[in-house]
């Protein structure tokens, strides 16, 4: 079986092989893991720990001919990016971040120092503004290249990443984005129409590339609940998700969807509008079997261990049982992808993720056999 | 006729766009100031409970303290007139060093400031001894450290022992706030109090000033 047959089996609901595993780690992390089993190669790593790693994602990137300035070289350089990867459209949009005092650290993160669409007061300043040209030569360049290589063996996600929420935010600043959808419909929507024709474009061009569907991600909440309440986000997102993921399903495609966070009262609505795959289901604040039971038949959990708690703090014997746990309950059926729930930050403790995955390996087969 | 009722009302159905009538309607009728403060507090209340029964959402506790802003700009040159109105005390308050989070920090400095707090914010990713100088420097009551992330929290032990230098420990607050913030924090980083919710914070301020008068 492929890594994509794999996926493909546990997103159709049946048990395939064994459970597909994702392996969510910056390259620190994976240095470290490689010294660990004498290997050269990401891999090589991922064939010995049994990570199939079933999708990719591809994306819109800078076009041809774009150059970073000498900040942003920098910027990447420090932070890790590659210098035109995605994260170079942030440039584009005119976002500006910063790097944090703890640099090339464990807490390596950057924070937002402006937003250019924070000054506008009008709709129109923002439904008349030029938006960044998708059929810009070179946008899908390594799109293709990477779906000519891996589509026989890998799930393709076209990834349209921060998409409403986020993206919105980034653009307008957190506190004025929510001032607006609490006072100002008007520029909301300008706003999020905006946004969402951008992003059904670009969802066009990678389907139209051979995508096996589309993935989105915005982060809709902290461990204790959402950012806004599910009232607002089903009366200005929910719509707006549906016309998006609408474009996947007519083609008979897949829509992935990422939120940190404990979004559980959205979790219905995600699936009512089509979200085949739900990515993290955050194990510290969310109920997974009770997500698994009410909607398993329908939602793929791709998932993994605590990364704010397991991962970093607990023993390996700790790492150990809540992998179990999670293969008796949530395993059974397909519709289950398991790894690291997020990036593991780069001070966690290699025993531990060894153990995730050697007790993945040992145990992870189906039929399950879960002591 | 406004009464402390449709003040509180006004906050909790975060009407920001009427709040400022509403409240110069209450002084123009003859309401005390400190009434009309206590009917907009009340509000705040109830918007926290609203929020820890998960009613209402972060956008919430965000708009309740940009409604409650409003309504003390209406509202401070009658109260400040008062003879019995005093400032609630000050604080000085920021994301520490190595994390950048500050939405959370932002919505506990709304809260703060609408609470009648005088709040210096220092930003994010703020060195330890920038908090205990600048609270030395505004003589400020309190000190509010937001740390998001676990391998952030830690630096909170950092204020606290330089405040203990400066034999300071007893004399300013230390407060911890963060999303995985627990009280474990207040063992091991010895800190006065640790919150992993704002509204919750504003409660345990107000309850230490308030022992000092």
């Amino acid at each position: 079986m492929t890594p994509r047959d794999r996926l493909l089996t546990t997103l159709a609901h049946r048990e395939p092989d064994r459970v597909p595993l994702t392996a969510r780690l910056w390259l620190d992390t994976r240095l470290k893991l490689r010294r660990h089993y004498g290997v050269a190669t990401d891999d090589e790593l991922f064939a010995v720990m049994g990570i199939d790693n079933g999708a990719i994602s591809v994306q819109s990137l800078t076009p041809s001919g774009w150059q970073p300035d000498p900040d942003y070289a920098r910027f990447c350089e420090l932070i890790g990016y590659e210098v035109h990867s995605q994260y170079a459209t942030y440039e584009e949009w005119g976002i500006q971040r910063k790097l944090g005092s703890q640099g090339q650290s464990v807490l390596r993160q950057f924070f937002f120092t402006h937003h250019p669409w924070e000054a506008f007061t009008r709709p129109q300043d923002i439904t008349s503004l030029p938006l960044l040209d998708l059929d810009a030569p070179g946008r899908f360049d390594m799109a293709h290249q990477l779906i000519a290589e891996h589509q026989a063996t890998r799930l393709i996600w076209g990834s349209l990443g921060h998409t409403l929420w986020t993206k919105g935010w980034e653009l307008r600043g957190m506190m004025p984005f929510m001032k607006d959808l609490h006072t100002n419909p008007a520029m909301t929507e300008a706003i999020l129409d905006t946004l969402l024709d951008y992003a059904c474009y670009k969802a066009t061009r990678l389907l139209d590339l051979g995508c096996d569907g589309i993935s989105v991600s915005e982060d809709w909440g902290n461990n204790y609940s959402m950012f806004i309440n599910p009232a607002l986000w089903r009366k200005y997102f929910k719509p707006r998700y549906r016309r998006l993921f609408d474009l996947a399903k007519r083609r008979g495609k897949l829509v992935y969807f990422h939120s940190d966070g404990n979004i559980t009262p959205i979790v219905g609505d995600l699936v009512e509008i089509g979200v085949d795959s739900l990515n993290p289901v955050q194990p510290e604040c969310m109920n997974q079997l009770e997500i698994k039971r009410i909607y398993g038949d329908r939602l793929t959990l791709d998932t993994g261990i605590s990364n704010q708690k397991t991962l970093p703090f607990g023993t390996p014997d700790d790492v150990k049982q809540e992998v179990l746990t999670a293969l008796k309950h949530l395993a059974p059926g397909g519709g289950f992808v398991y790894g690291t729930s997020h990036f593991a930050l780069y001070d966690v403790p290699i025993a531990n993720l060894i153990t995730l995955y050697e007790t993945l390996q040992q145990f992870g087969a189906y039929p399950l056999q879960v002591p | 006729m406004v009464s402390e009722e449709d003040l509180k009302q006004a906050i909790v159905d975060l009407d920001y766009a009427g709040i400022r009538d509403v409240v110069q309607d209450a002084l123009a009728s003859g309401m005390d100031p400190l009434t009309v403060l206590n009917g907009l507090k009340w509000g705040l209340d109830v918007v926290g409970s609203l929020y820890h029964n998960r009613e209402y959402f972060l956008s919430e506790l965000f708009m309740a303290g940009e409604t409650m802003r409003v309504a003390l700009e209406a509202l401070m040159p009658a109260l400040t007139a008062s003879s019995h109105y005093q400032a609630a005390g000050t604080i000085v308050m920021g994301s520490i060093a190595g994390d950048v989070h500050d939405f959370g920090k932002n919505i506990a400095k709304n809260l703060l400031t609408a609470s009648g707090f005088t709040v210096h914010d220092l930003g994010v990713d703020v060195p330890p001894l920038q908090f205990v100088e600048e609270a030395v420097r505004l003589q400020a009551d309190v000190i509010g450290i937001s740390a998001i992330l676990s391998s952030t929290q830690p630096t909170s032990a950092e204020v606290v022992d330089a405040l203990a230098a400066r034999g300071l420990r007893g004399a300013i607050k230390v407060i911890l706030g963060g999303t995985g913030v627990t009280q474990r924090a207040i063992t091991e980083y010895g800190v006065d109090a640790a919150v992993n919710d704002a509204t919750e914070g504003v409660t345990i301020i107000r309850g230490w000033v308030q022992g000092r008068a």
